[in-house]
């Protein structure tokens, strides 16, 4: 009971100083980055204006401009480096099957980059696949399950620039519900997709049931040489 | 009264850092996320040099000021659900009344292009939506929009080929079609096989998907402007992909634990019928 009566003084208070300190803010705002009053321009299309001010608005400019597409094609991906997971691997050229599944790295200490889909830096998902394990052991994507989003990826190209993935998801998927154009479909920018296999091993196939998607975007101005 | 102090402060670090939201620019992203859509911006009237684009959407309200005529942004994601889009004139006030303003509803997994065409005078917007979903083997998908406002109705085909957009008018797109990936040589008539009134080239990769905008008017050049909507693999593998030998996999989920308890218990017998002998014959 004793505290009761102090409590509206103490609100009041808070009020009143967190009026001063937003009016204050807000005038200072205003005076730095807009000395003309914004409220009364009617703009024009012939010239550049003045950002107008536009409370509670993010005010950016539009994330980057697409090329013109069929342009040159990326150098192919050579080297695949996984700091996060002290792994790093040459990397093999991946088609397809005669039944039509997706080839698979014959080494199972190197991972394979699918030529079949766009380059790593290319517009589009490029997807290296390799094996968790071998008959006997791990393999070379075995510790994949550990990624986590924001994790780099970081990818070598034969004309030897570097390219920086940043991880954004990881997914498992059954087999025999394969999310092939989740996976290999068409996506607005360029994108990369680590794949091995996950879950039950069916002794009786002589297969993983699932499949484990690491899903991974370009980092911005990722490319570099060295 | 600390404790009064200690609010105040609070107060004023949490008013300060509500002022302080930085000028975020939007991140383009490669895909959308459960219950986003991707978005983007275009820029298609030619005498509309300088515009202010507004996105309101349900977790964003952006403000992107000076996008200029034949400006095509990357896509960037934002929350699925009702959205609005506006344009005004270059620096024009956010009470103004818009030069365009178009609502609609972004359905989250989907892709959407707002675009801006028309003479500055008789401006429109459009929401179109962006087919994202896998060419055939080999192929690629195109979809024609017809910007320019001056013209008539319009035939587009390929030079010497099939026609790839008829009886086309302004502000309309066509739906994507499948198209054979390379260059093509590609011809803009009037409607229903007059003389050609525009012709340029369409290259594209097989697996991608492209959009392209007849452009021109108010003393800009009259072009077809090709650019990239996505891009995704020429051929893609079916079902999953094998990579493992089982290795490192359980022997078995049933089999491994009996199996173990058996021969343990064939090592337990073993070893006490050992031991009796052994005390048998001491």
């Amino acid at each position: 009971m004793p505290a009761r009566p102090r409590r509206p003084a103490l609100a009041a208070l808070v009020v009143a100083a967190l009026v001063v300190v937003l009016s204050g803010c807000a005038e200072a705002v205003d005076n730095q980055e807009h000395p003309n009053p914004p409220s009364t321009t009617p703009g024009s299309f012939d010239a550049p204006g003045t950002p107008p001010a536009a409370p509670g608005f993010e005010v950016g400019e539009l994330p980057g401009q697409v090329t013109a597409p069929g342009t040159g094609a990326e150098a192919a991906p050579v080297r695949l480096v996984i700091p996060a997971i002290g792994l790093e691997t040459r990397l093999v050229r991946l088609g397809l099957e005669p039944d039509g599944g997706m080839a698979v790295p014959e080494d199972f200490g190197r991972a394979g980059w699918f030529a079949g889909g766009p380059a790593p830096g290319e517009a589009g998902p490029a997807v290296i696949a390799g094996h968790v394990d071998s008959r006997t052991g791990p393999a070379v994507f075995y510790r994949l399950r550990e990624l986590r989003p924001g994790q780099a990826v970081l990818v070598e190209r034969a004309d030897g620039t570097r390219l920086r993935f940043v991880v954004e998801q990881a997914r498992s998927y059954p087999k025999a519900g394969f999310p092939t154009a989740a996976v290999f479909g068409p996506v607005s920018s360029a994108a990369l997709r680590l794949i091995t296999c996950t879950g039950d091993f069916d002794r009786a196939r002589g297969s993983y049931r699932d499949n484990l998607v690491v899903f991974a975007r370009l980092a911005v101005g990722a490319a570099n040489r060295g | 009264m600390r404790r009064s102090r200690i609010a105040v402060l609070a107060a004023a670090i949490a008013a300060v850092a509500v002022l302080a939201v930085p000028a975020a620019a939007a991140v383009a992203t490669a895909e959308a996320g459960p219950g986003q859509a991707m978005v983007r911006v275009a820029h298609f009237s030619p005498d509309a040099s300088y515009v202010d684009v507004y996105m309101v959407s349900l977790n964003r309200k952006q403000l992107f000021p000076n996008v200029f005529y034949k400006s095509v942004s990357s896509y960037w994601a934002v929350a699925a659900g009702p959205f609005t889009y506006e344009v005004r004139a270059a620096g024009a006030a956010p009470e103004s009344q818009p030069v365009i303003q178009v609502k609609g509803n972004l359905a989250a997994g989907s892709s959407y292009t707002v675009a801006a065409v028309g003479r500055r005078d008789q401006l429109q917007g459009l929401l179109l939506r962006d087919d994202m979903a896998p060419t055939s083997p080999g192929k690629a998908k195109v979809r024609f929009l017809d910007a320019a406002f001056d013209l008539p109705a319009v035939d587009i085909a390929v030079a010497g080929g099939p026609v790839l957009a008829s009886r086309l008018a302004y502000p309309d797109p066509t739906r994507y079609r499948q198209v054979d990936s390379g260059r093509q040589r590609v011809e803009v008539r009037r409607a229903g096989a007059g003389a050609v009134l525009v012709k340029g080239t369409v290259a594209v990769k097989p697996g991608t998907v492209t959009s392209v905008v007849l452009l021109g008017g108010a003393g800009e050049p009259r072009e077809l402007y090709a650019f990239s909507d996505a891009a995704g693999s020429r051929a893609a593998p079916a079902g999953g992909i094998r990579t493992g030998a089982g290795g490192t996999a359980p022997s078995s989920r049933a089999q491994p634990a009996p199996v173990l308890s058996l021969s343990a218990v064939l090592v337990v017998v073993v070893a006490l019928a050992a031991d009796a002998r052994r005390r048998a014959r001491a």
